[in-house]
């Protein structure tokens, strides 16, 4: 099933995106306290500011949408043929930008229909359009420098390039300790792109270090279990910034 | 056909043939306040507001939700639907540069205990359905006065290199009911116990109950310490909480740093 020529594999997967406005930007600013019984005061402590921008890995001309192109199955870890150009600006404590797939929400479209629970593979990732109880696994990096990262299992620690993997997780996901996958939890390290300490650059949740932006960010997708003729994809990557 | 379905089909069809329409103007979303701290006794409510502005040149659809960000083990009965009630129309459309308020009431339920954290987010896109959907989150912070107990421990002083650059950090353990946001300092001193330098821990993320969260002190990215033995006094201070702990460091003549003593 897996064996097919490489233009229908390519077909599958470059549907993998939708409509991704090229530059995209969010912005927030200052604290305020109130009591009931005192007076309400409002503190100016420092802003979050992104810009997304799609860009072509080929050239780094604008894109639309995150694609995979040319993906012949079988295959592994594929790098996507797009990535986010991620300008930000975290003045604010308590500020970061997380990132995660929302395959069950309402704008899901298509919506993950799998069973979620601690024993099934999680709803993170690009959903199968043919069968929504399926998906394939996606991870992201974040590089401050101008190289194109090499695709790698994240959890194969024998493969050097695969320490700045994360695996992408999803709002609706439970943990599933077989699958080394965490209940999905708001803030947290490893979902988290960049915080006041600068950008998440390893696996570790202590892995943040300074970077002057623009920074960019890469996808990959894991196309082990894929098949063809299919298309894969989410409406619902969330980039999402906060203050806390 | 529905105007987004027929622009879903486009852009399909638009990715198909490797298609890219260019650089669209920057799409912009402001919201106000980032932080909302809110202290009530337990039945009292109070409304406020928030507000979103358009800064884009192109019109945006706005989804309002929100969510639980941290909950307290005593108040798994108290999400974020007990509390917190986002008032208005779940979605509207912001033209350029137009601003909107957003009411938001809190009430205090009674019976929760130490504080509520949850966040109002706003989605937005344009009439195209986007793979990549940003979405800004803002905090709200409602302490139940009376129940609030503010606790909390070093767990970890620590000094290390990073990318050549000195890095001096502590970690603090929320044990209370509320979270902690300290600041403070960390201290060095030499083997005689003088000091040689002081590095401001500024706020940072907080300090959620039953969590560990690291700070860092800001070092001027060209300081060096001689080779020696030295002590880092982490001193930190959040509302009336005092906190201190210190920890033992040699630098080595290649300008290695190791820790020679537990956290104490």
């Amino acid at each position: 099933m897996k064996s097919v020529n490489a233009y229908a594999a390519a077909l599958a997967v470059i549907g993998l995106a939708v409509s991704m406005p090229a530059v995209t930007n969010a912005a927030f600013s200052s604290v305020r306290v109130i009591s009931k019984t005192a007076s309400a005061t409002l503190t100016q402590t420092g802003s979050v500011a992104m810009d997304v921008a799609i860009l072509k890995t080929a050239d780094n001309t604008p894109d639309t949408q995150i694609n995979w192109t040319g993906v012949t199955l079988p295959a592994g870890f594929v790098l996507a043929s797009d990535y986010i150009q991620l300008s930000s600006t975290i003045t604010a404590s308590g500020g970061g930008i997380q990132t995660y797939t929302d395959n069950t929400a309402a704008d899901a479209s298509p919506k993950f229909s799998g069973l979620i629970n601690s024993v099934s593979a999680t709803p993170a990732g690009l959903v199968d359009n043919s069968s929504t109880t399926l998906k394939l696994p996606t991870a992201w990096t974040i590089l401050h420098s101008s190289g194109v990262p090499v695709a790698a299992n994240p959890n194969n620690a024998a493969d050097p390039n695969s320490f700045g993997w994360l695996y992408h997780e999803d709002k609706a996901q439970v943990a599933v300790p077989t699958l080394g996958a965490s209940a999905f939890v708001n803030g947290d390290p490893y979902i988290t792109v960049e915080n006041s300490n600068g950008i998440h650059f390893g696996q570790s949740p202590t892995q943040f270090g300074s970077a002057a932006s623009p920074n960019n960010m890469y996808l990959e997708a894991d196309f082990t279990s894929a098949l063809t003729p299919r298309t894969y994809s989410t409406t619902t990557l969330r980039l999402e910034a906060f203050t806390e | 056909m529905p105007r987004w379905k027929k622009q879903f089909a486009v852009s399909l069809l638009a990715g198909a043939l490797g298609w890219s329409c260019g650089v669209r103007p920057a799409q912009a979303l402001t919201v106000s306040p980032g932080r909302t701290e809110i202290r009530l006794a337990p039945g009292e409510k109070m409304k406020m507001r928030l507000s979103a502005v358009n800064d884009s040149k192109e019109e945006l659809q706005v989804t309002v939700s929100k969510k639980d960000w941290f909950v307290l083990d005593a108040n798994k009965a108290w999400g974020v639907d007990q509390w917190m009630k986002i008032n208005g129309p779940e979605r509207f459309t912001l033209k350029p540069g137009q601003k909107r308020e957003i009411p938001v009431t809190v009430t205090c339920p009674r019976g929760a205990q130490g504080e509520l954290v949850g966040m109002a987010s706003f989605l937005y896109q344009t009439l195209s359905p986007t793979m990549v959907t940003p979405v800004i989150s803002v905090s709200i912070y409602l302490e139940v006065a009376g129940t609030e107990k503010v606790a909390g421990e070093i767990t970890e002083v620590g000094v290390r290199r990073w990318q050549e650059r000195l890095q001096a950090a502590v970690a603090v353990k929320a044990t209370g009911t509320v979270h902690l946001r300290p600041t403070g300092e960390i201290l060095l001193k030499d083997s005689d116990g003088r000091p040689v330098a002081r590095f401001p821990v500024p706020e940072a993320s907080p300090a959620y109950p039953g969590r560990v969260q690291g700070y860092l002190a800001q070092v001027p990215p060209d300081f060096t310490l001689a080779p020696g033995r030295y002590r880092a006094e982490a001193h930190l201070n959040y509302r009336d909480l005092a906190l201190s702990a210190a920890r033992d460091f040699v630098v080595s003549a290649k300008g290695q740093i190791q820790m020679t003593s537990a956290t104490q």
